[in-house]
């Protein structure tokens, strides 16, 4: 089964998106924070990690370029989920090492649709 | 004025043109009031400057500093003025003037700088200066050639007499020479003579001037005729002209080269004389292009002359060459005849012979040798030596002696056999002497020269053998007399006498006194005492003297001519008697017939006694001449010793005879030499009066009179061709043939020259050529029946350039043989006539040459005076002028000035009366304002015309503001009034304003007939204006004094103005800044220092460039609008501006540009206005911040939102029931409204906020708009609506970024699904034009207002007035964020619309680099319902109308209003509209026949009626061919549906079919062709367009997916509104004509085309079937 990481510092968005990927039938671990989120994906070994970018203890990019430090997690594909859609941030997200940028809000199904072209890509579905 | 009529009459006075430049000049300082002046000529051989002054003070010129300065000037034809710098320190004026041939400067100079008066006062000298100038340059031209051409002239006449004065050769040539040197300037020139024998030219004349003095001299040079320009000249013939000598150096030979040492021209021309060439005269000159073709033509008629003079010259030093040696000869010969009748001693003789033959001949040496046939004795010999006595003998071999005739070798060497020759002979001369017939002795000379002995030598020689023959005969007499031992005594008595006798012979004594004298020698002698000497003379034999006869007896005689041929059949062999005859008595009767010999009268006739003479006996001895011939005789008779003659008496006889003989031949020499010289003296006085007297029939007459008087000739005549003679012809002259006519006789009077005497003969020579001789005219009847009787006639024919042009005739009375020297003389005198002829002609030439140039110079002379004249005139005329522009000027009391302008004119235009007629405007009438010659004095203020401002003659001139002159007022009925029945002539001219309407009229009038002319027409016209520029300025002047005082307080009050609208300017917030038309800032306030951080003092009167430069680039787009303002003002309004915004520093600021215009949109500056708007953006840039802020936060509870009602929507939670699933859906379409919100929201504070970047990269638009009408499409075909694209195959790539035009075009193609009706339609255009990709996007939707459109882009902006809009879900961004995206892409977007109809939405994007910029592509059919429709109204209640055209008010549509039912049929007819609403109740006749009469006229049937009318009678209104039927009271709605598609049918086609691949292309045809089509996928849909639309045509497929075509056919024929139109159905087969026809439909409306087809062909049928729907 799939694994994906779920970063995402708000509750109501986290299962949201929790729920959406079981519900998809994927294997999914929650992380509240970046650092957390460091943490269990050096443990877990996630086919694919989505992170929020705005978090507290350590940001989205924070958090990927710590990824890419690790050589265990280094090979993560990194998909972020913000609000904050502007060119700018899309831009850092991608230079600090994210493969996808995907904008807030979102619905389930076009979450869905997402991940499974995203695991296709990289040659996890 | 003043001064340049005074500088033209002074200058006109001036007959020099130094004088004339020097009077100009010093009247321009004068005038301008200089201190210095001068001409300073640029080119002007030999004269660089003239200079006047210092007039005043001390100012200095320094001509060649004003040269240097001149010649630089930029533009040296423009007037200059100097500032006080460069040269002197002074002010200059400088104005630039061109002469007749050279250009050059005036230059003034003084201390003050010139004005421009200045300048125009000096231009206008110069111009006067100019002109005069011109003037008297071509006068001087004109009186030069006269002068040059009368001096020719007299050169070429004076030239014969020069030239022919003298006879010596070299003085001849030197004098031609010299001659030529008055004619043509040369500085070298010679003549070459040709000598024909050595086929060579020789230099034989030179004569050059000091400047060439080192030319070689060539005298007696020979050249070849192959060589050098003199071969070619002698060659060709032809004259040579090279006016560069170095250029045409080619022509110019080796021999030459000398010429090129100096000279630059060359000048040759042979001479020719009677057709012969006598030598070549060239010139050369040491300037190039010395010589003309003028010169040419005077060389040539020069070398005739010297041709003609050279000629002369050799002829008479030939023949006094010639003659000198003849008279030596004969001298010689008298000498030794005188030895040979001195002396018997025979050496003494032949010494004497030996000496004259070898003096006369100058050979070296000679020698006489006596011969006896067999053998040879050297008599005599002279200049050998002893030693060469051996070589002579043999010399003298018998074979070289036995010649037996004149031997003579003109060059031994020529000889092989040299050695036979005596020693140092070089020429050799042999003469046989004969006696008896056998040779006797022979004469030698011999000279070391070749060719020494001429043919006079030969000849002389030859007179010395007969004088040799006959000492030698006489010694042999002697010597056998001595050896008979008889008459010793007498022999020395005889030889007494004959040395007498040779005594006698002297050549200055007459022949019959020699002979006289001789005959009494004979008489005394002979013992003979009669003696009678005869002398043949041609064909008669003359008596000349006798002894023993009667002396009066001897007169008579000599008047008997005898005939010689009968004489001389006398000296029969049977008579003769040693050399003399004796015819005794018995014979004489019939010997002697009926000759007239004298014999003495005898008493009886005696028997003759035997041995003793008879009275009746003749003895006659012939008098033998040197050559043998006989030249006379002499007979004795009556001897004194009675006895018959015996050999002794005859050898006596014979004696004498011989003597006798040489006085008659040298007689004959003697007169020979006599005539010659006479004929030489002749010649020279012809050729003398020839050269120099010019007058042919002179000439002539002199000709013939001196051929009768000097040449022996008793009558002469001269015929000439009638070319050269006409002039002398009168019609009395009988004419001798066609063309030959008796011009001048001696021995005749002309008029006794008859045709039958002369033509035949003169004809003959004429057209031979060759002289005639005429030995016996008396044999001719034709000569006797002559004037007179002619004996013989010699005609020669004068000859010019081997062309008869006449006869020479000369006539003797007795006949005979003219000698062959007679002839030549003849001949030679008739080429001296030919040439006087030819002279005569050239003379004639000349003369009318010189005659037709008197003419012209005559002619020139009037015109330059009459020139003179005109010009005197127009410069009174302009003094009139100058007067009354003086007067006028002078005072502003008009009615003064217009008596005193008017007396002027009168007086110039030699009228006896004059008026000025002026109009009142207060009250439109004329007014006499001033008068001359009038009873009536003129009151102040005018008098009252009696006569209208249209009538009679000033009237007329007063209404067509044209000048006129009637010569006579009785023949002009406009002249009926207003003018006196006194008057004749009128002129009249109109006083015309400055805008140019009539103020009045000049007039001037005379009693007389025909007074006014041309030229004072124009006077008075200028006049004219002159006055109504007096009259408008006094107009002009009270106005401005009115509104003086106007202008002034209004120029306070706009002072005031001013300052308040400074201080309002000073006192605003914003910086404002006003630029002139040229850029340059002249307001700047307060505010803009601030703002900008300029100071006002750095701004003002700087170019706004320069301000606006520092900005950078940010000021680019502002400079660019501020030029392109400038440079095409007329294309924007007055509201145009520019919104700028730049950063200066740290602050921003805002830019308003606004063109100043002038009324008449000329742009006249800019007003800039500055805002600080760093506030205004700091708190934009605060929203914007706060809008991104607000948004994130509020997406992330959308996302839940969103999120959760997704996840229980799709069931995530268990099923929901029908109404929870609508109620969430509710809650997600609005949380997605929330979202696209908030999304643009984003954007659009990104993109203000200059955050948005744009990716630009080459795109392809065909992707983005396939991308977005796959996007599209599912909702489209949901609201069965059509999207197509027409798509050009090439279009170019442009610059742009992908996301951002796909974000723009899926908007607009939003917009358009959104606000598109169902079944609507949506294209997409892609094309090129002017370099950028344009995407048009048009739909057939609810339309936009006008009023709205310019809105539509403005942010949450919606339509708010239309319902249709509010069904429609929008924020109102989503056009501001496309236009902000499609101006960041450079582009630009644009809107096409009509209410109602629909829409286009046009972007453009600019090209990717390197694509080609070639238009692609067309643009989409513009919408649609800009085309005026007219609809009639038939309506007779005026409120129901209104209210009607008010329900169907639509921008397009006119409306026609008609009250009755004729005057609808007659608007029906006249303005054919597209619709009309019939009323059924009208005034006169019912609404039903209206429409009957309406359907009837082929005119009107076709325009649709729809009926509205209160009674209920639909079925009938339809079947009459009403359209539709509506009752009133009106439903608007109803109305507007059922009207408004009618009036849009034209071009509407609807088609129905569901094929794409068909559909597309035939929507786009068709747009094309401007057709409107709808289109239909579905039947039902099809129906329902066509009820909508009322289209033209209906295309049907045969197939749809509801229902097929013929069902479709079915239910349109059902509905009456629909049933009339037709249909195109497009079918596989004939199946569904088939089934229609069986339907019943035959109404002709349904087309078939059948399957498979083009597009082009199917477009082709509908286009022609629309166009031909007039019918259907």
């Amino acid at each position: 089964m799939v694994k994906i990481l779920v970063a995402e510092d708000e509750r109501d968005i986290r299962e949201l998106i929790a729920f959406t990927l079981r519900f998809a039938g994927f294997e999914v671990e929650l992380a509240s924070n970046g650092a957390e989120a460091v943490e269990k994906a050096a443990d877990m070994i996630p086919d694919l990690i989505l992170m929020d970018v705005r978090m507290p203890r350590m940001t989205g990019y924070q958090a990927c370029e710590a990824l890419k430090e690790n050589p265990t997690t280094k090979a993560m594909p990194v998909v972020f989920l913000s609000a904050k859609g502007q060119e700018s941030e899309i831009q850092e997200g991608l230079e600090v090492g994210a493969m996808e940028y995907i904008l807030k809000p979102f619905a389930p199904d076009e979450l869905t649709a997402q991940v499974h072209r995203i695991l296709k890509e990289i040659g996890k579905a | 004025m003043k001064g340049l009529q005074a500088l033209s009459t002074r200058l006109l006075a001036i007959s020099s043109v130094e004088s004339l430049w020097e009077t100009a000049l010093e009247e321009v300082v004068q005038w301008c009031a200089a201190d210095v002046g001068a001409w300073i000529w640029a080119d002007r051989p030999g004269v660089s400057t003239t200079t006047v002054g210092p007039v005043r003070g001390a100012v200095p010129f320094d001509s060649a500093a004003w040269e240097a300065a001149l010649a630089q000037l930029d533009d040296p034809q423009s007037a200059q003025l100097w500032p006080a710098a460069p040269l002197d320190g002074y002010f200059a004026l400088s104005v630039p003037v061109a002469a007749e041939a050279w250009n050059g400067w005036l230059v003034l100079v003084r201390p003050t700088p010139f004005t421009a008066d200045d300048v125009e006062r000096a231009g206008g000298a110069v111009a006067l200066a100019q002109l005069a100038a011109a003037g008297l340059a071509r006068y001087e031209c004109v009186d030069q050639a006269r002068a040059n051409q009368v001096q020719e002239l007299e050169t070429v006449q004076q030239m014969g007499r020069v030239i022919g004065e003298s006879l010596n050769l070299e003085t001849t040539l030197d004098a031609i020479l010299e001659a030529l040197a008055g004619l043509i300037p040369y500085d070298a020139g010679e003549i070459t003579l040709f000598d024909a024998g050595q086929g060579m030219l020789r230099g034989q004349a030179y004569r050059s001037n000091a400047a060439v003095h080192n030319a070689t001299q060539i005298k007696g040079t020979a050249y070849r005729l192959d060589e050098g320009l003199s071969g070619w000249l002698a060659r060709s013939r032809r004259p040579l002209l090279i006016t560069d000598v170095l250029a045409e150096a080619s022509a110019i030979e080796p021999k030459d080269e000398t010429l090129k040492l100096w000279a630059r021209s060359f000048l040759g021309v042979p001479m020719m004389a009677h057709g012969e060439l006598v030598g070549t005269l060239e010139i050369a000159g040491a300037k190039q292009g010395q010589f003309t073709e003028h010169h040419q033509k005077l060389a040539e008629i020069f070398a005739g002359q010297a041709a003609i003079a050279i000629e002369n010259a050799r002829l008479y030093s030939q023949t006094d060459a010639e003659l000198r040696r003849r008279l030596e000869a004969l001298e010689a010969l008298q000498r030794i005849t005188r030895d040979i009748t001195a002396t018997i001693n025979l050496d003494y003789i032949l010494n004497g012979v030996l000496e004259e033959a070898i003096r006369f001949s100058e050979a070296t040496a000679g020698l006489i040798a006596l011969s006896d046939g067999e053998s040879f004795e050297l008599r005599a010999r002279r200049g050998y030596a002893d030693a060469d006595l051996g070589t002579l003998e043999r010399s003298l071999a018998p074979e070289f002696l036995a010649h037996q005739a004149t031997m003579y070798i003109p060059d031994t060497q020529q000889l092989s056999a040299a050695g036979t020759f005596p020693p140092g002979a070089r020429a050799l001369l042999v003469e046989p002497v004969f006696y008896e017939e056998r040779l006797a002795a022979a004469i030698l000379v011999q000279s070391d020269h070749p060719a020494a002995f001429t043919p006079i030598i030969l000849e002389f020689i030859a007179g010395l053998a007969v004088q040799t023959s006959i000492a030698v005969g006489n010694t042999r007499r002697y010597q056998e007399q001595l050896e008979r031992g008889e008459l010793m005594h007498k022999r020395a008595e005889q030889m007494a006498l004959l040395l007498e006798v040779s005594r006698t012979m002297r050549s200055d004594r007459p022949l019959e006194e020699t002979l006289l004298d001789i005959a009494y020698a004979v008489q005394e002698g002979t013992g003979f005492n009669i003696v009678l000497i005869s002398v043949v003379e041609g064909v008669t034999v003359r008596r000349v003297a006798g002894a023993g006869i009667p002396l009066t007896r001897l007169e008579q005689m000599k008047q008997i001519r005898q005939p010689w041929p009968r004489i001389e059949a006398l000296f029969q062999e049977r008579f003769q008697m040693g050399r003399c005859y004796y015819i005794p008595a018995e014979y004489s009767d019939s010997v002697l017939g009926g000759l007239d010999v004298f014999l003495p009268e005898a008493e009886e006739i005696l028997e003759r006694q035997p041995g003793m003479w008879h009275p009746k006996d003749s003895f006659i001895t012939p008098l033998y001449g040197s050559h043998g011939e006989i030249v006379g005789m002499m007979s004795v008779d009556d001897p004194l010793d009675r006895r018959a003659p015996t050999p002794l008496t005859a050898e006596v006889i014979e004696v004498f005879a011989a003597q006798v003989a040489l006085a008659v031949e040298n007689n004959h020499l003697v007169e020979d030499l006599r005539r010659q010289l006479n004929t030489l003296r002749l010649f020279n006085e012809l050729s003398r009066s020839i050269t120099t007297k010019l007058d042919l029939p002179l000439v002539l007459n002199t000709v013939v009179q001196s051929v009768t008087n000097l040449l022996g000739y008793d009558y002469a005549t001269i015929f000439l061709q009638d070319k050269f003679g006409a002039a002398q012809t009168t019609s009395q002259t009988p004419s001798v043939s066609q063309h030959f006519l008796p011009l001048a006789s001696s021995g005749y009077t002309l008029d006794l020259i008859d045709e039958i005497t002369f033509g035949q003969r003169v004809g003959r020579v004429v057209q031979t050529g060759m002289p005639l001789v005429i030995e016996d005219a008396t044999a001719n009847p034709r000569y006797k029946s002559g004037p007179v009787s002619i004996g013989s006639s010699l005609m020669v024919p004068l000859m010019v350039e081997g062309r008869s042009v006449g006869v020479l005739v000369a006539d003797r009375k007795i006949t005979g043989d003219f000698t062959p020297t007679e002839v030549a003389t003849l001949t030679a005198l008739a080429d001296q006539v030919a040439v006087a002829v030819e002279n005569a002609r050239l003379f004639e030439e000349v003369t009318r040459f010189n005659e037709e140039l008197e003419l012209r110079v005559d002619e020139r002379t009037r015109e330059l005076a009459e020139a003179l004249e005109g010009l005197r005139l127009q410069r009174d005329r302009s003094g009139v002028l100058y007067q009354i522009a003086s007067e006028l000027v002078a005072s502003l009391d008009m009615d003064r000035v217009l008596s005193q302008a008017l007396s002027l004119l009168q007086r110039a235009a030699k009228a006896s009366r004059s008026a000025v007629i002026l109009l009142d405007n207060n009250n439109g009438q004329l007014y006499y304002r001033a008068a001359i010659g009038h009873t009536e004095p003129i009151p102040p203020g005018g008098r009252l015309a009696p006569f209208s401002r249209q009538d009679g003659v000033i009237g007329w001139v007063f209404t067509h503001k044209k000048a006129l002159i009637i010569p006579n007022a009785l023949e002009d009925k406009r002249c009926a009034v207003g003018i006196d029945s006194a008057i004749r002539s009128v002129l009249a001219a109109p006083i015309v304003g400055g805008a140019g309407e009539s103020l009045g009229v000049i007039l001037l009038q005379s009693s007389a007939e025909n007074v006014f002319d041309e030229p004072e027409l124009r006077l008075v016209e200028a006049a004219a204006v002159q006055l109504g520029n007096a009259l408008n300025n006094a107009e002009l002047y009270r106005l401005i004094r009115e509104q003086a005082e106007r202008v002034g307080s209004m120029l306070r009050a706009q002072q005031i103005e001013a300052a308040k609208n400074q201080a309002i300017l000073e006192g605003i917030a914003d910086g404002v800044m006003v630029a002139d038309e040229s850029g340059k800032v002249i307001l700047f306030n307060a505010a803009a220092e601030r703002i900008l951080s300029i100071a006002r003092e750095q701004a003002l009167g700087r170019p706004q460039d320069g301000i606006l430069g520092l900005y950078g680039s940010a000021a680019r787009e502002w400079l660019a609008q501020i030029d392109q303002w400038r440079q095409n003002p007329s294309a924007y309004g007055a509201e145009e501006f520019l919104v700028h915004r730049m950063e200066v520093g740290r602050r921003f600021v805002s830019v308003h540009l606004s063109p100043v215009m002038s009324p008449s949109q000329e742009f006249i500056g800019v007003v800039s206005v500055f805002r600080d708007i760093t506030s205004e953006v700091e708190a934009d840039r605060a929203k914007s911040d706060f809008v991104s802020t607000v948004s994130h936060e509020l997406r992330t509870p959308m996302t839940s939102i969103v999120g959760y009602v997704d996840l229980v929507l799709m069931g995530a939670t268990g099923p929901l029931s029908d109404m929870q699933r609508d109620f969430l859906k509710r809650v997600k379409t609005n949380a997605d409204r929330l979202t696209t919100l908030v999304n643009d929201l984003l954007d659009i504070s990104r993109i203000e906020t200059g955050r948005v970047v744009l990716q630009l990269a080459p795109v392809a638009i065909e992707e983005i708009v396939q991308q977005v009408v796959d996007l599209v499409q599912p909702k489209v075909e949901e609201k069965e609506q059509h999207l197509y694209t027409v798509l050009p195959p090439d279009l170019p790539r442009v610059y742009g970024d992908r996301d951002r035009l796909s974000q723009i075009l899926t908007n607009i193609v939003g917009n358009a699904y959104k606000y598109t009706p169902v079944g609507g339609e949506i294209a997409i255009h892609a094309y090129v034009r002017e370099a950028r990709l344009l995407v048009a996007v048009s739909d057939t939707g609810i339309g936009i207002a006008p009023e709205n459109q310019k809105k539509l882009f403005s942010r949450f902006y919606r339509v708010e007035d239309d319902p249709a809009v509010y069904e429609v879900s929008g924020t109102g961004l989503g056009l501001a964020i496309s236009l902000s995206l499609i101006q960041m892409h450079g582009g630009s977007i644009s809107l096409d619309s009509v209410l109602g109809k629909g829409s286009t939405f046009t972007f453009s994007v600019p090209l990717a680099e390197g694509e080609p910029t070639v238009d692609v592509g067309a643009p989409p059919p513009r919408i649609a319902g800009e085309a005026q429709v007219t609809v009639l109204v038939v309506e007779d209640d005026r409120e129901s109308a209104d209210l009607l055209k008010l329900m169907l008010h639509r921008d397009d549509v006119e409306f026609l209003t008609a009250n009755s039912g004729d005057q609808a049929l007659r608007i029906a007819r006249e303005k054919h509209p597209d619709l009309i609403t019939l009323d059924i109740r009208l005034p006169d006749l019912d609404g039903f026949e209206v429409l009957q009469l309406l359907k009837r006229d082929v005119e009107t049937a076709d325009i649709p009626v729809v009926i509205v009318s209160v009674s209920q009678d639909r079925q009938r209104g339809l079947r009459l061919g009403a359209v539709e039927y509506l009752v009133k009271p009106l439903d608007e709605q109803r109305l507007r549906e059922v009207i408004l598609p009618l009036l849009d049918r034209q071009g509407t086609i609807v088609v129905a079919g569901h094929d794409r691949r068909l559909l597309d292309p035939l929507r786009a045809a068709l747009h094309t062709r401007g057709m409107d089509v709808r289109t239909a996928r579905r039947g039902e849909r099809a129906l329902d367009l066509v009820r909508d639309v009322h289209p033209v045509l209906v295309v049907l497929d045969q197939q749809l997916p509801d229902m097929d075509g013929y069902q479709i056919v079915e239910h349109l024929r059902q509905d009456v509104s629909t049933a009339s139109i037709p249909v195109m159905l497009l079918t596989d087969g004939a199946a569904h004509k088939k089934r229609l026809e069986d339907k019943g439909d035959g109404t002709g409306l349904v087309h078939f085309v059948t399957k498979p087809f083009s597009i082009e062909e199917l477009v082709g049928n509908i286009t022609s079937l629309v166009q031909g729907n007039g019918v259907l």
